[in-house]
């Protein structure tokens, strides 16, 4: 099954995994700066009450830098690490870095594009046709050597 | 020896009717006394051959006092009677001779003139004039002789004590002039002793349990230096001999463990004792550093994540499968579905 296209409920869940470790990085932020806060002024600490603005703001950079590193290192996040999935070029090495970055930007605007591997012969989503990217099942640890 | 009621004879010598220990009876009363003559020619040889054996001895002492062996080793004096006398010594032995004949002459007209003048005496005593002052005279000479003989075992008892305190101080005096080792080592030949000897004999006779109870061991014991004797044995030696392989064959180990109170051992081991002992501390970090319990941890996590992930995505891969020939069958596409057989050229590394 190693190299073959993965599967929309695979992709799925790799991303959802993906979304609470970003949903926890923003609490783990919001936790940060109220620690930070308390640190400098214990007297008149408050819990900070940001907009939901700021907070979809700070989740969507976040996650467009995890998904950019991930991808750009590895071609892996921890979901997709889980699920034994990885994102290769359309020639199955690894993403550049602004291959990545722009990937991450896409899915991370337009993540309902993920569905269109759904219909797609080949399974890939809506940002894989952008970007000529593919998902491959592939657990093993490292990216294999390119052949030719 | 003859019958238990006949009186030991003079070459018998002495005999002692009691055991050895108790005390000898210094005179036994022998036989009747020989015939006159044959006592006097026996007395002058035994009084010729004392005086010849004093001047020899006499003679020895006087050479060894000036620092001279007085005779050739292995000779002595008399050994040799092949050997013809000259000198001195033909001189002495003729005189010794000569003495000897005239001894058994001697006392052979003694005898004579004894016999001689028992006729005469018989003779001049047969007047009746003459018999009766003799009877009187036998009769005081009698009575005399009763009372000498009353008198005689208190006598004989005072010189017997006399000597029993006399001999033992000439024999220590003797003793201590003589060297009795040397003594034994010139004249004892040990080895024919020990050859004539019945050692089975002696041995079968010997109470070896009355001995064995008469030993002291504990006193045995602490006079050994039993390090020194386990330093003497060759272990190495003994050990390279052994046949270690054979002889834990031969043991029996159920039947041995199967005699093991194990319980009694359990109930005599002091356990708290032993505990307290313990530097458990230590022990435990020494035995926590050994295992390297965080590594275990690691690869026990890591193998029931790597089975849980594992399950995870075969599940996912299958509901892919399942949603594809599901698609695949709405949109007539052909039944490999595109997850699992996609172009050759954009498949994924193998």
């Amino acid at each position: 099954m190693q190299g073959q296209r993965a599967g929309i409920i695979s992709r799925f869940l790799a991303d959802a995994i993906d979304f609470v470790v970003v949903i926890a990085a923003v609490v783990g932020v919001y936790f940060g700066v109220s620690a930070v806060r308390f640190l400098l002024r214990p007297r008149t600490f408050s819990w900070p009450e940001p907009s939901a603005l700021n907070l979809g703001t700070l989740g969507w950079i976040l996650l467009i830098a995890y998904l950019t590193i991930g991808w750009s290192n590895t071609g892996r996040t921890f979901g997709k690490r889980l699920l034994g999935l990885r994102v290769v070029t359309s020639r199955d090495g690894r993403l550049p870095l602004w291959q990545s970055f722009l990937r991450a930007c896409l899915c991370a605007l337009f993540p309902i594009g993920l569905f269109w591997s759904v219909v797609s012969s080949r399974s890939e989503s809506i940002q894989d046709l952008i970007m000529q990217t593919h998902v491959v099942y592939d657990w093993r640890p490292k990216l294999p050597p390119l052949e030719g | 020896m003859g019958t238990p009621n006949e009186r030991p004879t003079v070459d018998e010598g002495i005999v002692s009717p009691e055991p050895l220990g108790k005390v000898v009876p210094l005179r036994v009363a022998a036989q009747p006394p020989p015939p006159l003559e044959q006592l006097i020619e026996q007395t002058f040889r035994i009084a010729i051959g004392m005086t010849v054996l004093a001047s020899e001895v006499l003679a020895e002492a006087i050479a060894r006092t000036v620092g001279r062996e007085p005779f050739a080793e292995g000779e002595a004096p008399g050994d040799e009677p092949g050997r013809p006398a000259s000198g001195v010594a033909l001189v002495a032995g003729a005189a010794i001779g000569v003495a000897l004949e005239g001894a058994r002459w001697g006392s052979r007209a003694a005898t004579t003139m004894y016999r001689s003048a028992g006729l005469f005496f018989s003779l001049v005593t047969s007047p009746a004039f003459v018999q009766e002052p003799l009877r009187q005279t036998e009769g005081r000479l009698e009575a005399l002789d009763a009372r000498w003989r009353e008198q005689r075992p208190r006598d004989e008892e005072a010189a017997a004590s006399f000597l029993r305190l006399l001999i033992p101080q000439v024999v220590d005096a003797t003793l201590d002039q003589i060297d009795l080792n040397e003594l034994v080592a010139e004249r004892v030949e040990v080895d024919k002793i020990v050859e004539r000897m019945d050692l089975d004999g002696v041995i079968a006779r010997l109470d070896l349990d009355a001995i064995v109870e008469r030993l002291d061991i504990d006193r045995i014991l602490e006079r050994i230096d039993l390090r020194a004797v386990v330093d003497r044995v060759p272990v190495d030696d003994i050990v390279s001999r052994l046949d270690i392989d054979a002889i834990v064959a031969g043991v029996d180990i159920d039947r041995v463990v199967s005699r093991v109170d194990v319980q009694a051992i359990a109930d005599r081991i002091d356990l708290q004792a032993l505990v307290a002992r313990l530097d458990l501390a230590t022990i435990a970090n020494e035995v926590i550093a050994e295992i390297e319990l965080t590594q275990i941890i690691q690869e026990a996590m890591g193998s029931m994540t790597n089975e849980t992930v594992g399950g995870i995505r075969v599940q996912s891969m299958n509901a892919d499968r399942a949603i594809a020939r599901i698609v695949g069958r709405v949109l007539g596409r052909a039944e490999e579905g595109t997850t699992e057989a996609g172009p050759p050229d954009q498949r994924g590394p193998r």
